[in-house]
């Protein structure tokens, strides 16, 4: 046969994915070190008495500000500015403020936060609207601290660093475990796939990717874990990270 | 399947060391600062065992043999050098066989097992002609009495030596 033995040569279906989808360095997987941001952005036509209040979730509780739009906040700019001083007072915040736009992070950058705000108005219809948006999700993800190598299907490719990669899926209970699966695409792309509870079996890894590294989550018997929201920081939830060239012997990194 | 295929689904042994356990970075092995031991030059070591990967350092004096077992005079030996999952040195002494036997083509020096926690990344061959090789005590270099040969391996070569 005049050609190269090619991965096409295995017949066998886990010899050929054990062989064609590696990482070839480790990775790094770890906690996001970065600071969960959220951006509130008034928007529309701001007006007096129109009402925001906005809602946040710390890792300790609930707080709430409000702020009436006063007739010398004539402007989205002054608006901005106002409501943030509402925002800096409340415990567990740290905000800042530039033209329309209000910036929260928790006042430990370490934690994470759940934001809200909305516009009322005691008589009538409010005209300033204010839209939140997480712009860095921090403890809530994970990340890659190192360059790596990584082959699919024969190729290989690098990639740097990567943050903010987010966690989906269910709310794992009080007294749980749960498997992340990080893989990597050709592109480059890191996801974060999730297991069956309670199940140790990683994740079926999808065609063009590769396995880079695994990620376990236990919950304590009073806290749940809710992906997207919880940081991986918060008391009762415990994360250990691995990282694989392939999926190990007992299906997962025992 | 809704799980991962893995290294369980690999059901002959040598196949699933051969994914399982290897060494992806050259670990460039050569003579320590203490010429009794073996260090790693250079490059961090990535490499994985059943699947999980771990890096290790260069380090100076990093391997150790363990076993001292003296090679004989007129033989050839392979020593084998190889990580933990923590970075830590395990060395596995190959048996010796006769230098003139290798040469008449009766007998051949191979790599010795390796351990399934552990993870090949370099070799010695070493050729004693004037006196035995006894580990930990003699210098892994070549002088007098002995030919010492390096390689850096990410498995076992399919003539079960470089």
């Amino acid at each position: 046969m005049n050609r190269a033995n090619g991965l096409g040569n295995i017949d066998t279906a886990a010899v050929r994915s054990l062989l064609t989808q590696r990482s070839f360095s480790k990775p790094g997987l770890a906690v996001n070190a970065t600071t969960n941001t959220h951006t509130i952005t008034l928007g529309g036509t701001v007006q007096t008495d129109d009402i925001i209040t906005v809602t946040i979730q710390t890792e300790a509780g609930e707080v709430e500000g409000v702020y009436t739009v006063g007739a010398l906040d004539d402007t989205l700019t002054k608006a901005a500015t106002a409501l943030e001083l509402v925002v800096e007072a409340l415990v567990g915040v740290a905000s800042s403020a530039a033209d329309t736009v209000v910036t929260v992070t928790p006042a430990t950058t370490t934690e994470a936060l759940t934001v809200t705000a909305v516009v009322t108005k005691a008589e009538g219809a409010p005209t300033t609207t204010a839209t939140v948006a997480e712009t860095i999700i921090g403890p809530k993800g994970v990340k890659t601290a190192n360059t790596f190598m990584f082959g699919i299907d024969g190729h290989t490719g690098s990639q740097t660093t990567q943050t903010n990669v987010a966690l989906t899926g269910d709310t794992l209970p009080i007294s749980s475990f749960r498997w992340y699966l990080a893989v990597i695409d050709t592109a480059g792309a890191v996801t974060m796939i999730p297991s069956e509870d309670n199940l140790n079996d990683l994740p079926a890894i999808p065609a063009n990717k590769a396995p880079i590294g695994a990620l376990k989550i236990v919950t304590d018997a009073t806290h749940t874990f809710i992906p997207g929201t919880t940081s991986l920081n918060a008391a009762g939830i415990t994360d250990t990270y691995y990282d694989l060239s392939c999926v190990p012997k007992a299906g997962y990194p025992a | 399947m809704d799980r991962a295929i893995n290294l369980g689904d690999i059901h002959t042994a040598a196949l699933r060391s051969l994914l399982g356990n290897r060494c992806f970075t050259k670990a460039i092995c050569a003579t320590g600062s203490t010429a009794t031991k073996v260090k790693t030059t250079t490059n961090t070591v990535q490499y994985c065992i059943d699947g999980i990967l771990y890096e290790k350092a260069a380090t100076d004096d990093l391997f150790v043999f363990t076993t001292v077992t003296p090679q004989p005079n007129l033989t050839t030996a392979f020593y084998a050098f190889c990580l933990d999952k923590n970075g830590a040195s395990v060395v596995v002494n190959g048996d010796p066989v006769l230098t003139a036997s290798i040469a008449a083509g009766s007998a051949k020096a191979v790599i010795p097992a390796i351990p399934d926690t552990a993870c090949l990344v370099g070799a010695v061959k070493v050729v004693a002609s004037g006196g035995a090789f006894t580990p930990g005590t003699s210098n892994v270099a070549t002088a007098g009495n002995f030919t010492v040969t390096f390689y850096n391996l990410t498995s076992t070569p399919a003539a079960g030596h470089p």
